[in-house]
């Protein structure tokens, strides 16, 4: 029995119309039938020719016919199912319903009283796992997660290694990168645990794909692991500055992968990953934080989701602008969530992510918890009936003296209707100031430390050995690679 | 309104076509290319100004640099043709390192620098130090700037400057490091003279580097 | 030419199916004709009671035929205006657009060590002019921003917030209710040739005090619109199911509706929400909570959707984190944008902080520009030759092509982006060389600079004859033995 995840039961936000996504949709074949895209990988130019694609392998363009891509997009399922380690965490991906939020990434830590980047070590990243595994409201992962860097590992092992420390103390599916041959180990690993895992396969904007993507998708295709295609133009930039041409273009790109998956191995599950930012038109970099994100992302979601029928993960949700959980972080990264669930979003890659993709916090992942609990419980929406409605009820209490706290309806319903966040302030005043002021953030250190000590170890003692012995093998590898 | 006058405002109003055609004129009439580099400067810094005080943006700043790029050429030919001495600020070698195929921050930055009046020699993406060091040396370069946006690839730049020592060529060149993944501590922990994380902080730090007035 | 408000460029985001909005109506129409409501008093009964409607004096309950009910909607205009001092700052209220209004606080907070304390005058009058200079704030409710005021009594503290409003806001305020003072607040409204609108708050359940009623009678027989709100807690002053909460909700709102429509028909009406789920550990409203903002959506897809009158909500202002922080951030901000996406017509947002407790001009600042993101959200998404630009994608190609340069990015990015003018924007070393300066220092500093900046232009008559409407109220109430 997959997680249950947050089920939607209302129609979701929608915010083009139907012409509009009609548009939109012509555009994207047209670009691959005109422009064509860039695929640097001899193995995936000849398939396409194969395939019936106009190939030019000078210039490694690729045009395709609107048909093959129409089909290739309806080969892709519109749910699957991912198997954990804990069969209660394995996940339903589908393009309508449930939602599930994921964690997003950080290059390093952060020093929590100044805010500071710092590099974390090993043991960090085993208890910021700890600590995932135990949110009620986290159901997956993405690849290199938490940290990308860490103390004392070489570039060419922070993969592997990332890797390692989820299959030991992530009981939740996960996701497999794509840089330096990493899925060599992370499909390995998933072997040996008989679990499934997805791999990565993101697209270099505008309109390219370059070979450590092809190959992972592959590799993933043989296997017979899901693969997370992904777009990630940053508008203005390499992207067009418009949201509509920033849709045509990433369709386009998506649709490429899709197609290059589906001939791989027609019926795959597919996911649809937007990682798409407008240009910060001051300092260059991504747009963490800004409200075009949520612009894009409504109408990403509702494509993939409405026209296209596949599970979409919206990463964008992820990293923000401010450099600490403040109200900042805190009104960016609850608007691009609540909005990415409500246009559909199948899995909001949101949990733990504080400033861009550079830095990560057990705390922060705990504050997030809380956050995507009440953006779940609004997905499920309301109860009408003749319970609900309580006619009798409001007849009988009738107007003031009257009032509801005592009534037996109160007691067996509240907890039904209302969610009550674990770490949030919810004093009044006087109490706040006799409990010593304390925020939510240190109500959430707390939670962090309860979580780690209370974080019980499961991994049977045969498995744990055989993923050290395939960490080892990467280490030699990379080594003869001249790579460590 | 002079032909000069009509340069520094095709630059500034971002028309590439009226830009080389302005720098066209100027050499059909026989006119001072190295003034025609003076007016795309003072429109540079018309532009640049504005970027500072938050009035103008990045993309007014590559909009200036890409008209300037297509008057420069045009005056350079002519400033060799007469024998003269072109006024550029400095030779910059700059790529993005092996195994890293994202040129968006390289050509930003290499944009912005060209407007500047640098002499730029972009050798690409995905490029291994040995091409570096060649370049380094064929161009005589004065800075080295390198690009990568993955920690995994981040290390090559290290590599680089390892290869530049090797070839006796690190002392007579400035290295600059710059991409999402890179910090002040990794560029110091390698050896770099200097990081920048915004493409416009770049070209503030080639200018000081090679100690011009910012 | 009326100050630019939001309008939403596409469907507002709905929960409840055709069934459900019906089956709330229907129990809506139940309640008003068999449980009736409670008002509190004598011509308010006596006009019911001449319109058809069943009135018991006295038990003071009144119960009003379906009939009467659904005409009385019908009566409500679906849009109106509302004047400024100045044109620039008139509203056309309704349709498909959002205004933005502050939220208030008691008091007000240090904000070093978000200690509540009693705000001055001059702090109300300073933290107006910032109000009156934001470009998404758009019109107040009453006693904002601050409702207690050092050295100024109970009683004169509703006149003298809307004195202070009518000098430095030039935009439109609501007056009322409490303790007469709408006789103030309309006294000063013509004085200066400007629009307000009457606060008419029932008391949950099912009840309407003298102060609502008697502001909103005299208000609309001045010939200004009327805000009838409801404000119940869920499980404490309502039902604790959200459904019967809204039934409930409803039947008092429209009872305040029939009301204002029989004193003065086709009087405009803003249908006000300010309900809560009751915080089951303290009692309290449960501010921040996320079922603040399943009502609001179902709220508008009744009144905005099924009714067509306008709506303006209060529920999204406060948090109830008692500083400027991540949880401030995420409460208001998703109660608000999802309140908006539904359709509401005003929101009251901007600068309110713990509950009804406390308010700070630099939290105005930040809420400002989320306004302005919410804003832009609710524009939505341009398609078009120039939006899809598949010739300058053609042009560009793949890699090594990029858009930077292109002068269809010059024209469109502004367009298309919202950038927010109090938010940290800077990459890691730029934000540790410039001191590490998150939002709230940003927003603090433009307080100071917004201070320096304002210009006061009412004309000297003007501001006397408010001044002599001031002290004609002091009297007023000194004479009551209130002052």
């Amino acid at each position: 029995m997959p997680a249950r995840g947050f089920m939607r039961n209302f129609r979701p936000l929608e915010i083009l119309t139907e012409e509009q996504m009609e548009s939109i949709h012509r555009g994207s074949l047209d670009v691959l039938e005109h422009t064509g895209i860039r695929f640097e990988s001899e193995k995936a130019l000849k398939l396409f020719e194969k395939n019936g694609c106009k190939v030019d392998f000078e210039n490694k363009r690729v045009r395709f016919p609107p048909g093959l891509v129409e089909e290739c997009l309806r080969r892709c399922p519109t749910s699957f199912h991912l198997r954990a380690r804990n069969p209660k965490n394995d996940l339903n991906l589908s393009a309508n319903n449930p939602t599930y939020f994921c964690v997003f990434p950080g290059m390093r830590t952060v020093d929590i009283d100044t805010w500071e980047p710092r590099t974390p070590t090993i043991e960090e990243n085993h208890n910021a796992v700890k600590v995932l595994d135990s949110l009620e409201h986290v159901h997956l992962s993405v690849s290199y997660v938490p940290y990308c860097e860490l103390e004392g590992v070489a570039p060419a092992m922070l993969l592997p290694t990332s890797c390692w420390s989820r299959m030991k103390y992530f009981t939740k599916p996960f996701r497999v990168g794509q840089a330096e041959e990493s899925w060599l180990w992370g499909i390995q690993m998933a072997q040996v645990l008989d679990i499934d895992v997805f791999g990565s396969f993101e697209s270099a904007p505008p309109l390219t794909w370059y070979g450590d993507a092809i190959e992972c998708a592959w590799a993933h295709a043989e296997a017979g692991f899901p693969i997370e295609v992904g777009c990630g133009a940053v508008l203005g930039g390499t992207g067009p500055a418009t949201f509509a041409g920033g849709l045509v273009a990433s369709n386009a790109e998506m649709m490429s992968g899709i197609v290059l998956v589906q001939l791989l191995r027609p019926g795959l599950g597919t996911i649809a990953n937007c990682f798409v930012f407008p240009q910060n038109m001051r300092t260059g970099a991504p747009g963490f934080g800004q409200i075009g994100i949520s612009l894009f992302q409504a109408g990403y979601t509702q494509m993939w989701r409405a026209k296209y029928g596949l599970p979409t993960l919206l990463g964008a949700c992820g990293p923000m602008a401010s450099k600490l959980p403040d109200a900042q972080y805190g009104y960016e990264k609850a608007m691009a969530c609540t909005i990415g669930a409500l246009s559909g979003g199948s899995i909001i890659n949101a949990i733990g992510g504080l400033h861009g993709e550079l830095t990560y916090h057990p705390v922060v992942s705990v504050l997030d918890n809380d956050m995507a609990g009440m953006i779940g419980r609004f997905l499920e929406g309301l109860h009408v009936n003749e319970e609900t409605l309580a006619l009798d009820l409001i007849q009988q209490v009738g107007p003031i003296p009257g009032f509801f706290l005592g009534e037996s309806h109160t007691r067996e319903n509240w907890h039904k209707e209302q969610f009550v966040p674990q770490v949030f302030d919810q004093l009044t005043y006087t109490e706040w100031q006799a409990a010593g002021k304390k925020s939510a953030i240190d109500n959430a250190k707390e939670r962090v430390n309860e979580l780690i000590a209370n974080y019980e170890h499961d991994l049977p003692e045969d498995k744990e050995v055989e993923l050290d012995r395939i960490l080892e093998e990467a280490k030699h590898y990379y080594h003869k690679k001249g790579l460590m | 309104m002079s032909v000069f006058d009509d340069l520094k405002s095709a630059v500034i109003e971002y028309n590439q076509n009226k830009a080389a055609a302005s720098a066209q004129t100027i050499v059909d009439e026989g006119l001072d290319p190295l003034e025609g580099l003076d007016a795309i400067s003072e429109a540079m810094t018309y532009v640049g100004n504005g970027y500072s005080t938050g009035t103008l943006w990045l993309p007014d700043l590559v909009g200036a640099a890409g008209a300037s790029q297509a008057a420069m050429p045009i005056l350079e030919e002519e400033i060799r043709k007469r024998g003269q001495q072109s006024k550029s600020l400095g030779t910059i070698v700059l790529g993005t390192v092996a195994g890293d195929i994202h040129t968006i921050g390289k050509s930003m930055v290499g944009v912005l620098l060209v407007a500047q009046g640098f002499r730029v020699v972009d050798v690409g993406a995905d490029t291994p130090a040995s091409r570096f060091v060649e370049a380094v040396r064929e161009e005589t370069a004065d800075i080295l700037a390198l690009s990568a946006l993955l920690t995994t690839t981040a290390p090559q730049m290290g590599k680089v400057i390892d290869a530049l020592k090797e070839a006796g060529l690190r002392d007579r060149v400035k290295i600059m490091v710059g991409g999402g993944a890179i910090t002040q501590e990794f560029a110091d922990m390698i050896g770099a003279d200097g990081y920048g994380s915004t493409a416009p902080g770049a070209v503030e730090l080639a200018k000081k580097m090679l100690n011009l007035p910012v | 030419m009326p100050a630019k408000g939001y309008t939403q460029g596409f469907k507002p985001l709905t929960i409840m199916t055709e069934e459900q909005v019906e089956a709330i109506h229907r129990g809506s129409l139940d309640v008003l004709e068999h449980t009736g409501v409670r008002f509190e008093s004598k011509r308010a009964l006596k006009l019911f009671e001449k319109n058809g409607c069943n009135v018991d004096h006295e038990t003071r309950r009144v119960r009003i035929p379906p009939g009467l009910v659904e005409e009385c909607l019908r009566l409500c205009p679906s849009t109106f205006h509302l004047k400024g001092r100045t044109p620039k700052y008139d509203l056309s209220i309704g349709g498909r657009t959002l205004h933005w209004a502050a939220f208030p606080g008691m008091r007000g907070i240090d904000i070093d060590t978000w200690e509540p304390r009693t705000p001055t005058i001059q702090d109300n009058h300073d933290a107006i002019k910032i109000l009156a200079d934001l470009e998404n704030v758009h019109l107040l409710p009453s006693y904002t921003p601050y409702c207690e005021l050092e050295g100024v009594a109970p009683s004169m503290l509703l006149p003298t917030s809307c004195w202070s409003q009518m000098k430095y806001l030039r935009k439109p305020v609501r007056i009322g209710q409490a303790e007469d003072s709408h006789i103030w607040g309309i006294q000063m409204a013509q004085a200066l040739g400007v629009d307000v609108f009457a606060a008419m708050e029932s008391a949950p359940p099912l009840t309407w005090y003298g102060d609502a009623i008697n502001c909103a009678w005299d208000v609309a027989e001045a010939g200004y619109p009327v805000e009838v709100g409801c404000g119940a807690v869920l499980g404490g002053t309502g039902p604790a199911t959200l459904a019967a909460g809204m039934v409930s909700s409803n039947a008092e709102v429209m009872s305040g509706i029939v009301l204002v429509q029989l004193v003065r028909p086709r009087t405009p009406i803003l249908s006000n929400a300010f309900v809560f789920p009751q915080n089951m550990r303290t009692g309290a409203p449960g501010f921040g909570r996320i079922g603040i903002s399943l009502f609001n959506v179902m709220y508008n897809q009744m009144w905005r959707g099924k009714y067509n009158i306008p709506t303006m909500f209060g529920s999204s202002g406060p948090g109830n984190s008692k500083s400027i922080d991540y949880q401030l951030g995420y409460e208001k901000s998703i109660a608000t944008v999802l309140t908006a996406i539904s359709g509401a017509s005003i929101i009251n947002y901007v600068g309110g902080l713990t509950g009804e407790l406390s308010y700070h001009p630099a939290l105005s600042i930040l809420d400002n520009d989320v306004a302005g993101m919410i804003g832009r959200f609710l524009e939505g998404v341009e398609v078009s030759d120039d939006t899809l630009a598949l010739d300058l994608i053609q042009q560009i190609g793949p890699i090594p092509g990029f858009f930077l340069g292109e002068a269809h990015t010059r024209e469109w990015w502004q367009k298309e982006q919202y950038v927010p003018v109090a938010s940290d924007q800077l990459t890691y070393p730029e934000w540790e060389a410039a001191g590490k300066k998150n939002a709230l220092d940003y927003a603090k500093e433009m307080v100071d600079q917004m201070l320096a900046n304002y210009q006061h232009d009412l004309p000297e008559e003007q501001d006397q004859e408010l001044d002599r409407i001031l002290n004609e109220a002091r009297h007023f109430y000194k004479k009551k033995g209130l002052a």
